[in-house]
């Protein structure tokens, strides 16, 4: 009987933090959808807005901080249409402190089980919630939430595009379509989810990381190991991957700020003026961005050997401006002739110099682009091997450290630390990708596309 | 004259495939068309111009003389000594900058040269042993470049020179130490080329200080500093925000690849080390070593065909599964289309080397992935006779009968790790053309579709007359810079399969065996390279630095086509 009771007070608290997750997920969501459905016209406040989507989505609170520094701005513009009141929000934040006993569950329930009502809990609430919903305001960022969209599909007042009539075709046709995905999604899956397994598994070959991963036996050794190791004896010595990792963060700032700075302005130089020599060394650049900087690596060695910048982070980020600026030139080329000269013309004849129409009118107009770059530049260094290897044989980029774990004729070899560190380093880049993908995929076309 | 050699010869090769008939004969006319009027006339005409510019140069400059006499004076001012000229004009704020720049010149010659020496030193060595190498003795940084870059050194550890034995480095006195060719060769290419930018700078002042004073002679004025300020930043803003750049291209790229470009004319190779041999320019030999041995073009062709069928399926299985993914997933039938796509872009957001490592492990001979659900599901003998049956696995495969299948390392497995380069790749790559594929989807008019319903149009007639069209043309660009991207994709075969499998050890050339230089089974031209270059017991650097340029032509010659077709690219707006 007490077991009884115990158990289910325990699923009772797992319901109510269930719901707890949920309302705290759909809450961020909400102010977010609310946001960009107001404030169409308000170029400021959408611009705000997707740069601080993943932040609402996933730090706490973030959602009701931002909402009340953005209503102070564009209060009159907000206010015409609102679901979610903003008074609410201490609610939710007192909600948010009894969230946290939904954390608490990993301690006294199997975690497996927790996790299962949890999520369960949770769409089930989301189908009860989608029975209420607004739907012709939110559809579009709703459908983060599966769940919703199922929702409102199964409502009767479902709109019209839910609506259709259903034929033996478009059955065999939807079943296969389906099937198609799910089996794509599977091979996808598989590997990255075998990652994730590998990196929370014990021992260090490859054998020991079962097939179907077993949440019950996993264990956060490996990523103690990779925040605590260190090679060297002196006490207090920073740990190889930390040491690694900052390494590339310096290199990866440094240059994605050469990058962004050099290419836009050569860009804009070959965008807007003509000059002797431009064809030439377009096409020179053209040639170049074809072939890999390894290439011309031996000279690179012995120069800065001969200046004592082996080992240096500064000898690598010069590299990677002077190999990236080609690229670059193009795509912010390509960019910047989009935009209308007629808007130069219009600062030349307010006395505006050249400079100060860089300043002032195309690099505002071009930050899409700037960011793509500076996307791009801070990313390329974290997963570069070849020339860390070289140009800094003593002194580990993240690339290098990860590849030391997977040359199975070195000492060191160990695949499962390699997922433990590969995993860490991939989340962040992940979610960036995932989210930004609009972006740098229109980045990656506009350049091709003008040539 | 030459617009018409143009026109006959373009009619020549076009009437001669028009009476074949045949549409590969055409498709050769016109690359032979290209070639010829791309190619060779270009070459003609850049001589040509050459020889002209020369000419009138020359002829501009007795002009000069008769015509305008004292101008002339003053460009023969900067002729003597730079920045003269401009000081005889009152431009002392041109003659500072170009004197300055002549000064630092002479100075860095100066203070890395030792001849203060040279006279004590001639007269007690001379009588005995004779000044062998007066530059390399006593040059500074220009004048000892120059003999390196041209000599590639003289001396080696050991040998007896003026009385001395040269030994490895020596501070106080150079001339004892022993010759390094790659640091000479690198040396004279920068002294080269920082003597090239010197002669630029010293015609520009003879010009300028010609210019100006038969400027001031017509206008009676003369340009003030502060006017002359402006007038730069405003009519030469284009060069000065690209100098940065040209700067850091020019040292971090362009030298670079000027010295491995130049490799290829020497006999280098890891056998040289440091101070013990030096190596020489063989000019053409290494060239004529990769043409004219059978065994040496076999290889190049086997990596060269893998290469070029590599880069092909590559982009053309990515782009046709990225095409079918954007269909299903933009179809009607389908809800919850962002669910599925966040998922199906996985691949694209992990990094590739993580995801090619990840596959690496996946394929791994023990305990991989693939092996053990293989093994688990007890198909791991099915799975091999079938392999077998496509070819994929050799016959003799010994290792095999332990029970794992050799993936990607077993020699007689190489038709299988191309096989799984391909797919892998394609796991990779399909996500980038899905979302390419998707955007461009939505913007192809709802109108057209339902017009196409009136007229009584199917489903596959309107994809097949609608949806492909539209798609092809707003990504056809984008497949060739794959072709591009994929036939120097290093990463894509160096993180999976390392170049392995090699070949079976009998299939080896002994010439080849014994350099260490033979290519992996799945190497492709890039990454035979960089086997060739950097794996310490190899070092081929000569041989690596021909097969550059060999890939350069190439690349060269695919992207000065695609750029032909490109009419942006050339024109100005």
């Amino acid at each position: 009987m007490k077991q009884k009771i115990n158990l289910l007070a325990k699923v009772i608290i797992c319901i109510i933090s269930g719901g707890l997750f949920y309302i705290y997920w759909l809450y961020s969501i909400s102010r977010r959808a609310n946001i960009l459905t107001t404030s169409r016209g308000l170029i400021e406040a959408r611009k705000h807005a997707k740069w601080d989507f993943i932040l609402i989505l996933f730090v706490p609170f973030y959602g009701a901080i931002w909402y009340y520094n953005t209503e102070k701005r564009f209060g009159q513009i907000l206010n015409q249409k609102q679901i979610v009141k903003p008074d609410h929000s201490l609610l939710y934040l007192i909600v948010m402190l009894v969230f946290v006993p939904f954390l608490s569950l990993f301690a006294f329930l199997d975690v497996t089980i927790a996790l299962f009502v949890v999520y369960a809990v949770s769409v089930v609430s989301g189908l009860i919630t989608a029975c209420f919903i607004d739907y012709d305001m939110h559809h579009h960022y709703l459908s983060i939430l599966p769940v919703l969209e199922f929702g409102i599909f199964l409502r009767e007042d479902r709109p019209a595009h839910f609506v259709r009539r259903l034929t033996v075709r478009k059955v065999v046709v939807g079943l296969l379509s389906y099937a198609w995905l799910i089996l794509m999604c599977v091979i996808v899956l598989t590997p990255v989810i075998w990652m994730v397994s590998a990196s929370f598994t014990r021992g260090t070959q490859l054998a020991e990381v079962p097939i179907i991963p077993n949440i019950s036996e996993w264990t956060l050794a490996n990523y103690i190991d990779l925040f605590t190791k260190t090679s060297s004896s002196e006490a207090g010595a920073i740990p190889d991957y930390v040491k690694a990792f900052l390494t590339t963060l310096i290199i990866a700032t440094s240059s994605m700020i050469l990058v962004v700075i050099m290419s836009s302005l050569v860009g804009f130089s070959f965008s807007r003026y003509r000059f002797k020599g431009k064809k030439q060394v377009l096409l020179t650049m053209l040639g170049l961005q074809m072939f890999p900087s390894f290439m011309g690596m031996l000279a690179l060695f012995m120069f800065f050997r001969q200046f004592e910048l082996l080992n240096k982070p500064l000898a690598l980020t010069l590299i990677y401006v002077a190999g990236s600026i080609p690229y670059n030139t193009f795509v912010v080329r390509g960019f910047m002739r989009n935009i209308p000269k007629s808007l130069d013309e219009a600062a030349f004849i307010d006395g505006a110099s050249n400079l100060q129409t860089l300043i002032h009118i195309i690099i505002p107009l071009a930050v899409p682009i700037m960011g793509f770059i500076a996307v791009n530049a801070f990313m390329g260094p974290w997963l570069d091997y070849i020339l860390p290897s070289v140009i800094m044989p003593q002194r580990d980029t993240v690339a290098v450290w990860l590849f030391r774990y997977m040359d199975p004729l070195s000492a060191t070899y160990s695949p499962i630390k390699f997922m433990t560190g590969a995993l860490f380093l991939a989340v962040p880049i992940m979610i960036v990708q995932v989210f930004m993908q609009r972006y740098l995929v229109y980045g990656l076309t506009s350049g091709a596309e003008k040539g | 004259m030459t617009v018409s050699v143009k026109k006959i010869a373009g009619s020549v090769f076009m009437k001669k495939n028009a009476t074949k008939g045949f549409s590969i004969g055409k498709v050769f006319g016109k690359i032979g068309h290209f070639l010829y009027t791309r190619l060779i006339l270009g070459v003609f005409n850049f001589f040509k111009n050459i020889v002209q510019k020369i000419f009138d140069f020359f002829k501009n400059i007795f002009a000069a003389a008769k015509n305008h006499p004292k101008s002339f004076k003053r460009g023969l001012g900067s002729f003597f000594l730079m920045g003269f000229g401009q000081l005889r004009n009152k431009q002392w704020y041109k003659a500072i900058p170009i004197f300055l720049m002549l000064t630092v010149f002479i100075l860095i010659e100066i203070s890395t040269s030792s001849y203060i020496y040279a006279i004590g030193e001639i007269s007690t060595y001379a009588p005995r042993e004779g000044i062998l190498y007066f530059f390399r003795d006593y040059g500074g940084f220009f004048t000892k470049g120059i003999w390196g870059f041209f000599t590639l050194g003289k001396l080696v550890l050991g040998d007896a020179y003026r009385g001395q034995m040269i030994v490895v480095y020596d501070r106080i006195m150079t001339w004892k130490s022993a010759d390094n060719s790659q640091v000479l060769l690198g040396e004279g290419i920068i002294a080269i080329v920082l003597i090239l930018i010197l002669f630029i700078t010293w015609i520009f002042s003879i010009k300028d200080a010609y210019a100006t004073h038969l400027k001031v002679q017509e206008t009676g004025k003369l340009e003030t500093f502060n006017i002359f300020i402006k007038r730069v930043w405003n009519d030469y803003f284009a060069y000065i925000i690209i100098i940065p750049s040209a700067v850091l291209i020019f040292f971090f790229t362009l030298i670079p690849f000027l010295f491995s470009f130049l490799v290829a004319f020497t006999n280098w190779t890891g056998r040289i080390s440091l101070g013990e041999m030096l190596f020489k320019w063989t000019f053409f030999d290494t060239f004529k070593l990769v043409f004219s041995s059978a065994e040496w073009l076999q290889f190049f062709g086997d990596v060269l065909v893998w290469t070029l069928f590599y880069a092909l399926m590559s982009s053309v299985t990515v782009y046709v599964l990225g095409l079918i993914q954007a269909i299903i997933i933009e179809s009607k039938a389908v809800v919850f289309k962002k669910f599925w796509r966040i998922i199906l872009i996985l691949p694209w957001a992990i990094p590739g080397m993580i995801s090619l490592m990840l596959f690496r492990n996946v394929f791994a001979d023990n305990g991989g992935l693939m092996n053990q659900v293989l093994a688990n599901l007890g198909a791991t003998e099915t799975v091999k006779d079938f392999l077998k049956m496509l070819g994929l696995v050799g016959q003799t495969d010994l290792e095999a009968g332990l029970g794992n299948i050799l993936w990607l390392t077993s020699p007689q497995n190489g038709g299988l790790a191309k096989a799984l380069i391909i797919i892998v790749n394609l796991w990779l790559g399909y996500p980038y053309f899905m979302m390419l594929i998707t955007g461009v989807l939505g913007t192809i008019p709802e109108s057209l579709y339902e017009a196409a319903q009136i007229d009584g149009a199917s489903e596959s007639q309107k994809f097949r007359f609608i949806t492909m069209p539209m798609v092809l043309r707003a990504t056809a660009p984008v497949i060739i810079t794959t072709f591009t991207f994929n036939f120097n994709n290093f990463g894509a075969i160096y993180f999976l399969s390392g170049g392995g499998p090699g070949y079976p050890i009998d299939q080896i050339p002994q010439s080849v065996r014994v350099l260490g230089a033979q290519p992996g089974q799945t190497d492709i031209l890039i990454s035979w390279i960089y086997k060739l270059s950097f794996r310490s017991s190899v070092n081929q650097y000569n041989l690596a630095s021909v097969y550059s340029i060999l890939i350069f032509i190439f690349i060269g010659l695919a992207a000065i086509y695609n750029l032909s077709k490109l009419k942006s690219f050339w024109e100005e707006d």
